[in-house]
Order: C-alpha cells, then structure tokens, then sequence
C-alpha cells in the first residue's frame, strides 16, 4: 500500500476499508470455517497495511500527528477485534475436534490394556503372583499353628482346624510328588 | 512304514529355530511416543505464553476478557490433546512390554520356577538340587519357545487392531497443532501491530530524515556551500537524537520475530514428527509380520529436533 498522507486522507481510506473489511466478512458468514479464517486473515493484513502506510504531512505539528495516531487506533481496534475472534474460533475448532480425539483415545486405551494383560501373561506374571501368594498363605498358615497354645480350648481348636488344612496341602503334595502311573 | 524319529526332532528344533527369531526391539519406538508427547505439551505452554503475553497488552477491556477466557479454554482443551499422545506412549509401552516377553520367555520361566520351588519347599516337597536345575532349565527352554510364538501372535493382533487408531489420531493431532499455529501466528501478528501502531511515528520520522539526509549529503558534497553543510549536520544531529527510540523499536521487533521463529519451528518439528511416528507404526506392523527388524533411526532424529526446539524456546 502506498503513503497515505496526512488525517484527511487516512480518515477516507480506513472507512472506505472497513465497508469493504465488513462486506467480505458478511460474505462468508454462513461459510466454513476455513473460508472464514482466509476472509478474517486477509482483512487483517489490510488493516495492518494501512497502519504501515499512514503518515502526517507535516511531522512537526502536533495536532496532525495526533490526528493521523487516533485513525490508526481505530485500525488497530479493527485489528484487535479480529484477533480475538480467529483466537475464539481456533479454540472452538480444538474443542469440537477433541471430541473424536477423545473417543478414539479412550479405544486405544482399551487396546493398550489388552496388550498390557497379554505381555504380563507371556511373562507367566499372574501364574507367579498366584504360586507366591499360595507359597506366602502356606508359611503364614504354619506360623500361625506354631503360636498356639494346646492348653487354650479354643486356640486348640483352631490348631486343629490349621492341621487339617496342612493335611490338605500333604494330600496336594502326595499326588504331586506321586510317580506317573 | 519306516519313520525316522530323527526327522521329527530336527522339525521341532528348525521350528522352534523359526519361532524364536526375536521380536523387533522396540524401545526406539516408545522413547520418541513419549517425546512426541511433550513436544505437544511444549506446543501448548508456547501458546498459553502467547495467549497471556498478548492479553495483557491487547487494546480494547472486552477484547482482553475475551482473551482471558480463550486462554482458559485452550488450557482445558489441550490438555485432552495432550491426553490423547500421552495414551500413545502408553500403548507404546505395553507393545515393548510384549517384545519383551516375547524375547525373555526364559527368564520369565526361571522366575517362575523359582517360586513353584519355594513353594514346593514350603509344603514339603524338597526336589533334589540336580533334578530341580534340570527342570527349571527344560522349562525355560520350552517357554522361550512358547512365549515367543504367543508374543509373536498378540503383537500381530494388537499392532493390526491399533493401527488404524494411531494413524487416525495422528491425523486429528496434527490438525490440531495446524489450528494451534494458526493461532500462534495471529497471536504473532497482533503483538506486531501493536509495535507499528506504537512506534509508527518514530519510523515514518526516522525514513523521512533519512532520505532527507541522502539529498542534503548529494547536494553537500564538494559544493563548498556553508548553508547545505548545515543542512546536512541539522539533519545528522536529529537523526541522533531519534536513534534511541528507533533502537527500542527495532529491539521489540526483533523479540517478536526471535518468538515467531521458535514458535514455527517447533510447530513444524512437531507436525514432521507425528508424520514420522504414524509411519513408524506401519514400519513396525509389517517388521513384525515379517519378523524381520525395524528402525526408528528417523524417528529418533525428529524427536531430538523437537527436544532441541523446546528447549531454545524454553531459553528465551
């Protein structure tokens, strides 16, 4: 854009802009948001334009600096508003489309789960979890027996209880150790 | 029928020599998901700085509120994107995890040997040491086979069930970063904006000077006309005068345009390095139905790219 010099001729130009800023913009109103995002940039660029291309005619007075200062202002609060607008759009388009993300997130998950629980079966993770548990119950068992007294009635009764549960455990152990037949 | 029993151990042994070609090692893989996912979140705290550097200056009370709220609202929405590529790291973890048992099935065995023997110890059973290192050993052997044929058959399964996902959420990610920039540069061009409007006068009064100074020095030079002379030196000394605000003004434009160029280069090492990790993962579904190896060596490389970019941006 060439000079455009002194207030007068700003004032002009910048109404002549935004008529023409505001028609295009209508224009793509009920359009998609990819040509409302080329119309909302290209206006953008305009205005830019036109506050690189304003200048007093006279440096040294005051008044005509000033003057030419608020027409750019009002570009700039053009520009701003526009900036606000592309940044609520853009935040609205990565909302809508983290929806889809998410759904498809949650389905990975699920795969990610299923390949989890098959790395830690080929690991025989959950056979050597259940021995260890089986191997801790066993000791915990015998400790347990060990600590009651015969005297009591009642902890006679439950060492009795704790017997037959080993004698189950030597039952396991005969057939185990029995040879094939 | 003559059969030849060692016809049918050498099957066994050629077959299990096929089964056991190992799984492709894929901890490249899983490393640069996990980077790729905080070059995501780099790409979001590169656009929160923007978002509140710009909000605080923007002209206008309503403009700066709605700034406020989109700044919140990016947070949140990010945070899914992010949510979204952290979920792919984990996948990648569990693939690795597979591989690994796929690969280390005798020492998963070992493992469990071990317990069954502390166990039988437990309940009685007291093997001897020669019988129970035979029969640890047998077991390994047997499961190194086993685990790698049943790694071999989940890894194929789960790669193939996943694929399509990982290729569709690198598709949406990447389109979302495009719309992140998009922004970013909008950001960019408002800050800019602000400075040409800020600092305008200081520019059209340092041009004008300027190519005032080129003729007053044109028509100085050699004319021996005291009055052009000082023209000229009027013109030099108020130009001096100026160059500490034409000086403030270039150093904010060039702040901006360091951001910017951090900013679109993280923004376009992170979208190179979606592209090559959606990639990879069809590298690695047909490596491993090939059972053959797989590189990430590119993948790797644009991950270090994205790793040096968040930290220059972080520098700034």
């Amino acid at each position: 854009m060439s000079d455009i010099v002194g207030p007068a001729a700003a004032r002009s130009v910048l109404d002549a802009l935004l008529a023409s800023i505001e028609a295009s913009l209508k224009a793509v109103q009920g359009g998609s948001q990819e040509a409302r995002t080329t119309a909302m940039d290209a206006a953008q660029k305009r205005l830019s334009d036109f506050i690189n291309s304003t200048r007093p005619q006279n440096l040294a007075d005051q008044a005509e600096v000033d003057a030419v200062q608020q027409i750019d202002d009002v570009a700039l609060n053009a520009f701003s508003n526009l900036t606000a607008d592309q940044i609520e759009a853009g935040v609205a388009a990565i909302q809508q489309s983290n929806q889809q993300l998410v759904a498809l997130t949650a389905q990975l998950n699920l795969q990610t789960a299923s390949t989890s629980a098959a790395a830690k079966s080929i690991a025989l993770q959950p056979v050597k979890k259940a021995v260890d548990a089986m191997t801790a119950m066993v000791n915990s068992v015998k400790a347990l027996k060990d600590n009651l007294s015969a005297a009591d009635p009642d902890q006679a009764k439950a060492a009795a209880e704790i017997e037959k549960l080993i004698q189950q455990f030597e039952i396991v152990r005969k057939a185990v150790s029995a040879p094939a037949g | 029928m003559i059969r030849s029993p060692g016809i049918s151990a050498i099957a066994l042994l050629v077959v299990g020599a096929a089964a056991c070609t190992p799984l492709p090692d894929t901890s490249g893989y899983t490393a640069a998901s996990s980077q790729l996912k905080q070059s995501a979140a780099a790409v979001g705290t590169v656009m929160h700085d923007e978002l509140a550097r710009t909000t605080d200056r923007i002209p206008g009370e309503q403009n700066r509120a709605r700034l406020a709220t989109a700044t919140i609202n990016f947070d949140n929405a990010w945070h899914d994107t992010v949510g979204s590529l952290s979920a792919m790291a984990d996948y990648a973890q569990s693939v690795e995890d597979l591989t690994n048992a796929g690969n280390h099935g005798a020492d998963s065995a070992r493992q469990l040997s071990q317990s069954v023997l502390s166990l039988a110890g437990a309940v009685g059973i007291a093997p001897g040491a020669a019988v129970a290192g035979a029969a640890v050993d047998t077991f390994a052997l047997l499961n190194s086979a086993v685990a790698n044929i049943r790694a071999s058959r989940s890894l194929t399964a789960s790669l193939a069930a996943a694929d399509p996902l990982m290729q569709d959420i690198a598709v949406r990610v990447k389109r979302q970063v495009d719309a992140a920039e998009h922004m970013f540069n909008v950001l960019i061009s408002q800050q800019r904006v602000e400075i040409d409007a800020a600092y305008g006068r200081v520019r059209n009064i340092d041009d004008e000077l300027r190519r005032q100074e080129i003729d007053a020095a044109a028509n100085a030079t050699g004319s021996g006309d005291s009055a052009l002379q000082a023209n000229l030196t009027r013109l030099r000394d108020a130009r001096a005068l100026m160059a500490p605000r034409v000086a403030e003004y270039q150093a904010a434009v060039e702040t901006v345009a360091t951001r910017e160029r951090a900013g679109r280069n993280l923004f376009l090492a992170t979208r190179t390095a979606l592209q090559s990790w959606a990639d990879s993962h069809s590298r690695l579904v047909r490596a491993v139905q090939e059972r053959r190896p797989v590189s990430f060596q590119s993948l790797m490389a644009a991950s270090q790219d994205v790793r040096d970019l968040v930290q220059r941006w972080r520098d700034l």
